[in-house]
């Protein structure tokens, strides 16, 4: 006995864990053992845990450095902005995101329901068709509408030269640039975050149930009310949160459309050198989002669905009958405004943008700021998001769920706001970074991490925790067990991590606006000041690329579905 | 000197209150096979991740090797203890070959030597180029064997090696990992919830329920002479009696009479105690014996497991459970007769545990 302690003291060199020492006092072995006593497992190393940590702060610190300048932006102009400005932006504000998410709803769930479980004539392809749209960024959208229903587009020429149309219908009194126009446009764009979630739980969804109900007597009426509708709600929910914290967070649709909502407002107060105002509003932006975020978690609590998957019986198709002649036209008109129209409008452009030689060395340096970027934005969540997920499935425990809520602070919130934080803290604090493109990648970092993190957690997920252990037993530390053995187990998750933190870099418009060093300009920022300029021939070919970028992925995301 | 010494081990989970081991303390010898046998969520391979060093323990020690791995103020992380393990579901890599994976943690300078020594151990030579997926489920664990055994650790852990095999190949496994281990002079602790599995492999059996040790001993002993119900329950069925110790504190008595205790028992005098009594020691016939109703009976194949009512020599109806040979043809209220024979009978202190199980 005596031996071995001997050999514990000098054991107590290899401890990695505070304290430790036989000789340490009362105090450290308390605190010791509060710290053992968080983890489901062993505690992490203290190299993995900073690294989460300060990856963790990095994403959070440019929001909370925001919500701390509009605290102080001062008493009167908090009051003089409560008192005109917000109630203004609050109602434009939140009647769009709800007409456009309640729009997106039952565009959204009555395309699913009519791919997913009726004879819809070429419903396999209808699926993948209607989902199309999602490679169209809505700003380049609303670039096509403004061409084609706009004060000087297509239709008000037809209206022009056609006085007959002008007798049947009356003048042309349709304005893109308003409430319905913007309403209508977005709603296009983001149905399909809806039909997407809704057809994979109806296609997901068990017949077990609905026999269960007819054989208690219920009717078709009585079964979709209380048993379709019902287990569909979780689905319905989570489309409904995405579509309307994608409208809270749009600014290239909205300011294209010269519609002025929180983000719109926030940048043209930041344009005009009015950080302190622009904070205010950011504040009372978070503080919406937060309350809808909140709603959802509220909303999921209470719906806890389980599908049982013991004996599964796919639902049967239901037959159209006479309806199936108005259901394939609604489906091809839909289908038409949100990805035909917008898209023979980009090609139409990009023939003429070609004939006049649009696609010279500067749209070629304009590409390659947008791939330099944002390959960077993705190389760098590639590498932040494996210690983060890794410490959150590998070693659970309240330390490392927080370091994971916080990491989404930026996805979460609209880019506006991550970027005013940026210009917040480069312009005080680190001025040397400020200005250069490095800024761009990183705030891209900042917005898009958790999509790399989801990618990379379900991929780890199908790795068990006792391949790790087996290694460590085998005399390996946990950093090298992450490289030699998890990490050749998951790339293809890593990578996808990364092609979808790229994709969503090249699209992005905000944060390259207000953070992108004078003249660096990427294709994003290009389509913006030329349809601004209505010089259509030069944008459209940008946007195709972007588009032609964007339908790499796509395959992933619609399988995760 | 014994080679793994626990003392007075207790681990709780984070958010829970009962320990999920508590107050564990036990002796391995070298190259003894031990298993760890309890029903699911008794600890036991909570027991098993502590001496690996995936999980710390808030109180007590563990010595591997004369070595101290843990105890409050000193920790030795598992990559740095030297303890192989084998997991339920084998962990292999699954992006490395047979070989590969063998050779995974082994460092020194005749590897392949190694590996190869280790495959011809484990009769796996031909497979080196294969890859997990391409092995059948006995192949993989002896993969999961071989990788836990290259690099001679102090101990080998197993957790639930047989679960995942089908009921043919765990019996050839079981034979042939005892085999393998034996041969290599290693120390094995597994854990099982089977008590076929562990009858079969062990030298000795440690019986945990509830986290806390209920008895250590052989298998023989484990199986014939049971301390307490849990124990002769889970190993194995009985038949419990209460029985009330006699003032010449030589013998008992019970509803079946005056049975005699053992030389050396624990009992003191007008102590109440069960009697265990296994269904195999229970004689059936036509006519002579206790009289007894069949109640209920499910066919097994090689035996009938049977319920009976049986008439007590002092009066009372008890059921009782009983093996009875597969050709008997039975009928629900039948009647039998019954003869206790004297092997296989066991006295059980009466704790509080034997009122909750």
């Amino acid at each position: 006995m005596k031996k071995t302690q001997k050999e514990s003291g000098k054991l107590n060199d290899h401890n990695y864990e505070i304290g430790g020492g036989t000789a340490s006092p009362a105090i450290l072995l308390y605190l010791q053992k509060k710290w053992i006593g968080l983890w489901q497992t062993n505690p992490p190393g203290i190299f993995l845990l900073s690294f989460g940590t300060v990856i963790a702060a990095i994403m959070a610190i440019p929001v909370v450095y925001v919500i701390w300048r509009s605290v102080f932006a001062g008493r009167d102009r908090w009051l003089r902005l409560l008192d005109e400005r917000i109630p203004q932006l609050l109602w434009s504000t939140l009647s769009l995101t709800i007409a456009v998410t309640i729009l997106a709803l039952i565009i959204g769930v009555s395309l699913a329901w009519l791919v997913i479980r009726t004879d819809l004539p070429g419903r396999k392809y209808w699926r993948w068709l209607l989902a199309m749209p999602l490679v169209i960024p809505p700003y380049v959208g609303a670039i096509t509408y403004i061409n084609v229903f706009g004060r000087s587009g297509v239709m008000r020429d037809l209206w022009r030269d056609n006085p007959w149309l002008v007798r049947v219908f009356g003048e042309y009194s349709f304005d893109i640039h308003s409430f319905l126009g913007v309403f209508l446009v977005l709603s296009l764009f983001t149905y399909q975050y809806v039909f997407l979630i809704v057809s994979a739980s109806l296609k997901k969804s068990n017949l077990n149930y609905e026999e269960a109900a007819y054989s208690l007597g219920m009717n078709a009426k009585e079964v979709f009310w209380k048993v379709n509708l019902p287990l569909l709600r979780p689905a319905i929910g989570a489309g409904a949160i995405l579509t309307s914290l994608y409208v809270l967070s749009d600014f290239g649709a909205v300011s294209i459309l010269r519609y002025v909502t929180f983000t719109a407002a926030i940048y043209f107060q930041r344009a005009g050198f009015d950080t302190a105002s622009a904070s205010v509003l950011s504040l009372v932006l978070i503080i919406i989002t937060l309350a809808f975020l909140w709603v959802e978690s509220k909303s999921r609590k209470k719906n806890k669905y389980y599908q049982s998957s013991g004996t599964f019986k796919s639902a049967p198709v239901l037959g159209l009958g006479k309806w199936k002649w108005p259901s394939l036209i609604y489906v091809s008109v839909m289908f038409f405004f949100s990805f035909v129209l917008p898209m023979a409008v980009l090609l139409y452009w990009s023939k003429i943008g070609l004939s006049m030689g649009a696609l010279d060395s500067r749209f070629w340096g304009f590409a390659f700021n947008s791939f330099k970027i944002s390959a960077m934005a993705a190389l760098v969540c590639m590498i932040f998001m494996f210690p983060i997920v890794y410490l959150k499935l590998r070693f659970p425990s309240v330390i490392t769920r927080l370091i994971d809520k916080i990491c989404y602070t930026g996805y979460a919130l609209p880019g506006v706001i991550v970027a005013l934080g940026f210009i917040f803290i480069f312009n005080n604090h680190i001025p040397f970074l400020y200005g250069t493109f490095y800024l761009v990648a990183l705030a891209y970092v900042v917005r898009f991490l958790p999509q790399a993190m989801q990618a990379g957690e379900s991929a780890l997920q199908l790795v068990s925790p006792r391949v790790d252990e087996a290694a460590k037993s085998l005399g390996y530390p946990t950093w090298k067990v992450m490289l030699t053995v998890v990490l050749p187990n998951i790339l293809p998750g890593v990578i996808a991590g990364g092609a979808l933190v790229f994709v969503s870099s090249i699209k992005e418009l905000p944060v390259t606006l207000m953070l992108r060093p004078p003249g660096f300009d990427t294709l994003a920022v290009r389509i913006y000041f030329e349809a601004h300029e209505a010089l259509y021939y030069l944008a459209a070919p940008s946007a195709l690329l972007i588009i032609a970028v964007s339908m790499l992925p796509l395959r992933y995301i619609l399988n995760k579905y | 000197m014994d080679h793994i010494e626990i003392t007075n081990l207790t681990k709780t989970y984070p958010g829970t209150d009962k320990p999920a081991v508590s107050h564990v303390s036990f002796q391995i010898k070298k190259g003894e096979i031990i298993t760890l046998l309890g029903p699911s969520g008794c600890g036991k391979t909570t027991l098993l991740r502590l001496i690996a060093g995936f999980e710390r323990a808030e109180k007590g020690s563990i010595i591997i090797g004369e070595k101290l791995m843990s105890d409050d103020t000193s920790f030795i992380p598992p990559e740095k203890r030297g303890v192989g393990m084998v997991f339920q579901d084998y962990a292999l890599f699954p992006h490395l070959t047979v070989i590969e994976n063998v050779g995974f943690g082994y460092k020194e300078e005749d590897k392949k030597d190694r590996v190869n020594e280790v495959l011809d151990l484990v009769n796996l030579r031909g497979y080196e180029k294969r890859f997990p997926h391409e092995l059948s489920g006995g192949q993989q664990q002896r993969v999961a064997l071989a990788r836990a055994l290259a690099r001679r650790p102090l101990v080998v852990l197993l957790d639930e090696p047989f679960s995942n095999l089908d009921a043919d190949l765990r019996d050839q496994m079981r034979v042939e990992i005892r085999n393998i281990i034996k041969n290599t002079n290693t120390t094995a602790v597994f854990v099982s919830h089977d008590q076929k599995d562990a009858l079969a492999i062990s030298d000795r059996i440690i019986v945990i329920n509830e986290g806390e040790i209920q008895q250590i001993g052989t298998p023989k002993e484990i199986y014939q002479e049971p301390v307490n119900h849990f124990v002769s329950n889970f190993v194995g069925r009985t038949n419990l009696l209460p029985g009330t110790v006699l003032s010449d504190n030589k013998s008992v008595s019970t509803c079946l009479g005056m049975i005699r205790l053992p030389e050396g028992h624990p009992f003191i005098k007008e102590e109440s105690i069960g009697v265990a009594v296994r269904p195999e020691s229970i004689h059936v016939s036509e006519k002579d014996g206790m009289p007894a109703t069949v109640k209920s009976f499910i066919f097994k194949g090689d035996s009938i497991d049977t319920v009976v009512a049986a008439k007590m020599p002092c009066g009372t109806e008890q059921e009782l459970i009983l093996s009875l040979h597969p050709d008997k043809e039975l009928q629900t209220g039948q009647q039998v007769y019954l003869t206790i024979l004297p092997k296989n009978i066991s006295f059980l202190k009466m704790t509080e545990n034997n009122q909750r199980t």
